[in-house]
């Protein structure tokens, strides 16, 4: 029943897949399977979702009122710092690689990434480097949570908490929490001014950029290499090409901040002055010759192409879900593929628009300025794409289609605040202010959230074979919705009054109390909108499997295997000769897209644009081709599925649980060690064990027999 | 396509009870949201707003914020009209398969330039307000240097001498609250030699970065009479809420008293065991190690962006303390209550203060508390502060702007 | 790879598998055509350009510097250049080993293919050992990553190089052992290519840093006490760079 053709040579019939260790523990975390470790990165990236939006609560109760202190001005920096690095590097990055795995190797018909154990390693380093990064808060937030609760009771005359509260921040650990900003800007970070919480900071940044690198490589040779036969670049589903294009900007723009790191940790252990243009000698202030703008530079040079590696998923994913709900293809596919390189193109030559108020001189402030600008005009091509998509469609409101509808409405005001921020004078109004949280929330929140909403409802069915509850999702979408704006709408207020971003409490003379309020309200409407959707999935894990392989009348490749899909993906590798080769094959050859002949297309009683007309010749071949299928099918059946897959391997854990202890060895306690050279060097046992580890793990890694 | 187009299907549409009620009013409401939140911005008693400027500068800034915002008005209602259009119009109602379109390379070139053309519309005056804005601090004449501690202001006249007899006295010194004439056009230096700060007071101009190792300048002319509020708006460690800071713009002839008063030596004679008013009272003897007070042997504590980052030797210069409106950089109001709380509870009230906390430490007891508390309230002219002004961006603009 | 998985491949044209254990000869079954090894390759050597790109950036923001701020000591004091363009000769010959190793195994002389991988690990372990000696030499003419902005930024950069040479030794030696065993057959030629790639990319790098750190001349000492505190406007400086 499709254009998923397979050609006329060969049969596969290859020994079943070891039985063993199918479904267990040991299975997880030895698999090698894309769509496992997609699994596993989504659930580990939905925990952090939740820790994040947990800090944020805290951090929303804490402004609720002028000189508030649920919280000391420490643990309020915690908290800001924490919730911004765990939310972009713990939460988006991860759920957008979630998707990446799993749909992408699916949306090319291929069985698997191109390298499997790599792909697992990369999964297991993130947790590594997620871990070094949150141990302090894991440590603290009892702490944290505790003393609330105390400063609560003491208000009204209990102290009995207090003893508790103040051991719990005793704990050895729950003082080194991060606190210096996600984007921990120098000196702060340096030596003189932090303690060693920023280490915890700077190697879990690094053991996490180690991961994203590896899995980006992964998915660009992915996506160029295994793509099945007939799947040119311009037929790859607009969501294969963000993951190509997210995976270039990441590899690309990861090194600047991972060299900036390492010269921080130079700073701080090494005794260089990369980013402190002052030290302290013997209680002189003396010259060093470093630049703390440096910092911000090699910084932006890799942030600014974060925010696009962030949203240009969710772009992706909406542009799978809109085509499919309005039951018409992606208007102006080469666009969209082209828009979003442009996107990509541009987010390297614009990072300077985080520094206007640094004093770059005017004719830097206006050339980005206008680079910034011009990113606008794609971006402004994309939504206009989406909105012309729908336009004439039959659209069906599945909860899916209502995120994705939200994104590209609320997207539209975060890109609109964006250009405001372009405009350099505004800028040194609206930087660090209110007004850029509720932009940047925009663009993140009704932007990448949105997006990974969509397409977790979307592609559920293929993941778990069960239908979530639309009913339930339709709630869930209307309460964020609501939240979403209610939250963080009236931060545009409260920048345009002047509230600046990362303050622990404000006077009352300032103003912005209101706001606040409604804010704080606002988040924990969006805190139970969060409990809704966990409730749906819950209810949800508890039905049976009897999601249709495609329940939404999909169009692209994934949705022509089983839901769930077999662990080689497909039985055959099918072959297409489309860009949307399941409608091809349902709808006849009308939905193909042939570049060559084009029919007018009449809009509102006017011209507007084209159609492409069928091609006989390829019609024909089609047909042959898919009767081919029918009987490869059929044949397949009395085969069995007896696809050979690699095996699980072991190794890509070890490696990472290798750089774990070799990074922690370093964070926790220097005195547990070997010293060489005289006492200069100084290696952790721990530290030790892991580069052991890591050692063996490399070298069973490369002689490990695949199969 | 669908049969039932047009008016009457639309209505029908907008009639249908479905969840897509919500969604229309959505966009509607957002608009009535915003125009709420801007008339909160004018209205309210706001003064950090930076949508009441209350400086030529300020408001070069206001009126480029609306242009683009007004701009992003019409384009978020077309965008939105759109989208809500789309979504009502082409409901799925049957099991029709659409046209199917796959793009149109006139429309898209259409909204390819259209943006284009509206971002020239607000590039240009863009850069003329930059370069306008960069040009303008040559021709300042009035120079301020700030330097940024943590967690407060250090301001400097270098122009202004702390003795017209001793050149070698250097320039007058004050922290957290810069007094201007009215008038003056005035350039901050802006320094720091601990971490990065951002000096911002937003009905004045916006704000500009404090850099280690750099030297921005920004400038603004002060045409409106008042006090006008500022804060640290890059974050800088523990206490970077509590960095706040006032700009106040006074009559000439004020600003002018103030100066003479800050050069006289304050009459505080409450302690008899130094009967020369010149000298600070015993009590503190601990103080003057950090903070200087004109005129009297407190005079050692180093200054400028050569002194000890975290305050070694090196706090805020005291004098005529008691004409300012807070104490520790916006924490507290200025009384003698407070200083007494501010002494005695020092790093308790300010997370990360440098400034030690000598009485819990046993070096000033209750009594020196007080004392210290009465001399600091006293440090203000014989004949009282200069007359505070309306705070800032609450009353209109001075009756006599100046030319 | 599965050996079946390569059957199931080559029935049909093109590369589905997992695995990056491609063992096998041939062409390789992918939609390029090109190896997905050599592919990883090119596409870490994007990033890695990056990598050195960051940190050339970085020297070139600090260049001149020390001297502006009268902080010794100075390049031109410190650098030996025809001891340095020896070593650089030296690693730029190792490319042409190399060449004449992958040519060697492409024809199947295993013979051939030793030789000229030991050859190209000893170019390379003599670069690397020459670095070690130019470091000791600047570290007791008092040069060190705290002295100055000149030695961090010097030492930071050509270590990350020398770093990555060493790395690459080491995967020559690794690939001569395994040759030696029998490993590396005719069919394995694309592991010699691949670490081929990667050397060629270090000594292209090696050229673009030895121009830019030894050969560029450096400003003239400026008068300034050593020490004093001074204000630098780098930012600044970097960004005028630009070529917009």
């Amino acid at each position: 029943m499709a254009s998923v053709a397979i050609p006329q040579t060969g049969t596969v019939v290859v020994p079943e897949r070891k039985k063993a260790s199918d479904t267990g523990l040991w299975s997880w975390l030895t698999t090698i399977d894309h769509k496992r470790i997609g699994i596993l990165y989504g659930a580990f990236a939905f925990f952090f979702f939740l820790l994040g939006g947990l800090e944020a609560l805290v951090i929303r109760v804490q402004l609720m009122h002028p000189d508030n202190a649920v919280v000391s001005p420490q643990k309020y920096n915690e908290l800001f710092t924490m919730h911004g690095t765990t939310m972009i590097f713990l939460a988006l990055m991860p759920l957008a690689s979630a998707f990446f795995n799993y749909v992408m190797p699916l949306q090319i018909g291929a069985r698997d990434v191109a390298f499997p154990r790599l792909n697992a390693f990369s999964l297991w380093t993130f947790l590594a480097g997620a871990l070094i990064l949150n141990l302090p808060m894991i440590v603290s937030l009892p702490g944290t949570f505790l003393e609330i609760v105390d400063g609560a009771l003491r208000s009204v005359g209990i102290t009995s908490l207090t003893a508790v509260a103040n051991w719990a921040n005793g704990i050895p650990g729950a003082n080194l929490v991060p606190d210096q900003g996600w984007y921990g800007y120098a000196p702060l970070t340096g030596l003189l001014f932090s303690g060693q919480q920023i280490d915890f900071w700077a190697v879990g940044l690094l053991t996490l950029g180690t991961a994203s690198l590896a899995a980006s490589f992964n998915f660009i040779v992915t996506v160029i290499n295994l793509r099945c036969p007939g799947m040119t670049m311009l037929r790859m589903p607009i969501f294969t090409w963000t993951t190509l294009i997210v995976s270039v900007l990441l590899i690309m723009a990861l090194p600047a901040i991972t060299i900036a790191l390492i010269l921080v940790v130079f700073d701080r252990y090494v005794g260089t002055h990369f980013f402190a243009a002052y030290n302290l000698v013997e209680g002189t202030l003396v010259t060093t010759g470093g630049d703390p703008l440096l910092w911000q530079h090699l910084f932006w040079i890799f942030g600014h192409p974060e925010v696009y590696i962030l949203v240009l998923p969710a772009f992706g994913i909406i542009s799978e879900i809109i085509p499919v709900f309005s039951r018409k293809p992606l208007f102006g596919y080469a666009v969209m593929a082209y828009a979003t390189a442009a996107i990509a193109f541009l987010g390297f030559g614009v990072w300077a628009h985080h520094m206007f108020t640094t004093g770059l001189g005017p004719t830097p402030d206006a050339v980005f300025g206008a680079s910034t600008m011009l990113i606008a005009i794609p971006t402004g091509v994309k939504i206009l794409n989406w909105t012309a998509t729908m336009w004439g469609g039959s659209i069906r409101f599945t909860t899916a289609m209502l995120f994705a509808v939200g994104l590209v409405s609320q997207f539209v005001i975060g890109g609109l605040s964006g250009v405001m921020h372009a405009v350099v004078p505004v800028d040194t109004q609206h930087n660090d202010s209110y007004f850029v949280i509720a932009h940047f929330h925009y663009v993140l929140f009704g932007g990448s959230m949105f997006g990974f909403f969509a397409g977790l409802y979307y592609w559920w069915p293929k993941i778990t074979g069960r239908l979530l509850d639309e009913k339930l999702g339709r709630a869930h979408f209307w309460l964020t919705f609501a939240a979403f704006n209610l939250t963080f709408f009236p931060m545009h207020f409260l920048g345009l009054a002047g509230m600046p971003r990362r303050y622990a409490t404000y006077g009352p003379d300032s103003g912005w109390w209101l706001w606040n309020v409604v804010a704080t309200v606002g988040a924990l409407l969006i805190g139970l909108s969060a409990l809704v959707f966990l409730h749906n999935v819950t209810k949800t894990m508890r039905k049976p499997r009897f999601a249709p392989d495609n329940p939404w009348d999909a169009a692209t490749l994934e949705w022509a295997t089983s839901s769930p899909p077999p662990p080689y993906n497909f039985r055959e590798i099918p072959t297409v000769t489309n860009r949307d080769p399941l409608w091809a094959a349902k709808y006849g050859d009308h939905m193909d897209h042939h570049e060559e002949r084009e029919i007018d297309v009449h809009f509102a009683g006017r011209e507007i644009g084209t159609v492409q007309a069928p091609d006989e010749a390829e019609h024909e071949q089609h047909a042959r081709a898919s009767a081919a299928v029918a009987v490869r099918e059929a044949a397949a059946e009395e085969d069995g599925h007896g696809v050979h897959m690699p095996n699980p391997s072991f190794y890509p854990l070890l490696a990472s649980l290798g750089l774990l202890l070799i990074s922690l060895g370093a964070l926790l306690d220097l005195s547990w060690s070997i010293h060489l050279v005289g006492g200069l060097l100084a290696i952790p046992y721990i530290s030790l064990l892991g580069g052991l580890m890591l050692f063996g793990a490399v070298y069973g890694w490369a002689f490990e027999p695949a199969s | 396509m669908r049969g039932d187009g047009g008016v009457r299907g639309w209505l029908q549409a907008w009639a249908r009870p479905r969840a897509g009620r919500a969604r229309r009013f959505a966009p509607l409401a957002a608009v009535a949201l915003l125009t709420l939140g801007v008339l909160a911005g004018c209205g309210g008693n706001q003064p950090y707003s930076t949508i009441a400027p209350q400086t030529a500068k300020a408001d070069d800034i206001q009126w480029l914020y609306a242009l683009t915002f007004w701009l992003a008005l019409a384009v978020f209602i077309a965008v939105q009209a759109a989208i809500v259009y789309a979504v009502i119009r082409f409901r799925r109602t049957d099991d029709h398969l659409p046209v199917q379109v796959h793009g149109s390379k006139r429309l898209e070139i259409a909204w390819t330039i259209a943006p284009a053309v509206i971002l020239l519309l607000v590039f240009i005056p863009t850069a003329q307000v930059i370069y306008k804005h960069a040009n303008a601090i040559g021709t300042a004449d009035f120079r301020v240097d700030v330097v940024g501690k943590q967690w407060w202001w250090e301001i400097t006249y270098p122009d202004i001498p702390a003795n017209e007899a001793d050149a070698a006295a250097g320039p007058l010194i004050t922290a957290n609250e810069v007094i201007l004439p009215l008038g003056a056009d005035v350039v901050f230096d802006l320094q720091t030699n601990n971490v990065i700060h951002s000096f911002w007071v937003p009905q004045l101009s916006g704000k500009l970065d404090l850099i280690p190792g750099h030297e921005n300048l920004m400038e603004f002319k002060a045409t409106t009479l008042g006090d006008f509020y500022g804060e640290c708006a890059e974050y800088c460690g523990a206490s970077h809420a509590w960095m706040r800071f006032k700009v106040k713009v006074v009559p000439q002839a004020d600003f002018d008293a103030w100066v003479k008063a800050w050069r006289t030596p304050p009459a505080f004679d409450a302690n008899p065991e130094t009967p020369d008013v010149a000298e600070a009272p015993k009590s503190f003897g601990v103080c003057l190690v950090c903070h200087n007070i004109n005129g009297t042997n407190a005079k050692i504590a180093k200054t400028g962006i050569t002194s000890n980052p975290f305050g070694i030797g090196a706090g805020p210069n005291l004098t005529l303390l008691g004409c300012r409106d807070t104490i520790a950089a916006g924490l507290l109001v200025n009384t003698e209550a407070n200083v007494e709380t501010w002494l005695k509870h020092t790093d308790e009230v300010k997370a990360g203060v440098y400034m030690p906390n000598y009485y819990t430490a046993g070096q000033i007891d209750d009594a020196k508390v007080t004392e210290l508390a009465k001399y600091l309230e006293s440090l203000k002219p014989a004949g009282g502060c200069p007359a505070a002004q309306p705070v800032g961006g609450v009353i209109a603009p001075a009756a006599t702007p100046v030319p | 790879m599965a050996a079946t998985a390569i059957e199931l491949e080559t029935a049909h044209g093109a590369g589905h598998g997992g695995g990056q254990d491609h063992g096998h000869a041939g062409v390789p079954p992918t939609s390029t055509g090109l190896d997905s090894r050599k592919l990883l390759m090119w596409v870490f050597l994007t990033s890695d350009t990056m990598f050195f790109g960051a940190l050339i950036a970085t020297y070139m923001t600090y260049r001149g510097r020390s001297e502006a701020l009268a902080m010794p000591p100075y390049p031109q004091q410190i650098f030996d250049i025809p001891y340095t363009s020896v070593s650089a000769f030296v690693l730029l010959m190792s490319s042409l080993t190399m060449v004449l190793a992958l040519a060697a195994i492409q024809k199947g002389n295993h013979r051939g293919l030793r030789v000229w991988l030991a050859a190209t690990a000893l170019l390379g372990a003599i670069f690397v050992g020459g670095q070690v000696f130019e470091f000791t030499t600047f570290f007791r003419e008092g040069l060190t990553l705290q002295k100055n902005m000149f030695g961090a930024t010097f030492f930071v950069l050509t270590g990350f190089h020398g770093a990555h040479v060493t790395i690459g030794v080491l995967w020559l030696v690794s690939l001569l052992l395994v040759s030696l065993r029998g490993g590396v057959g005719q069919s394995h030629a694309m592991n010699v290519e691949v670490a081929g790639l990667y050397w060629h990319f270090v000594d292209i790098v090696w050229i673009v840093i030895f121009v830019l750190v030894y050969l560029l001349p450096y400003p003239a000492v400026s008068e300034a006490p050593e020490g004093a505190m001074r204000l630098v406007d780098a930012g600044t400086r970097l960004l005028h760079a630009l070529p917009f």
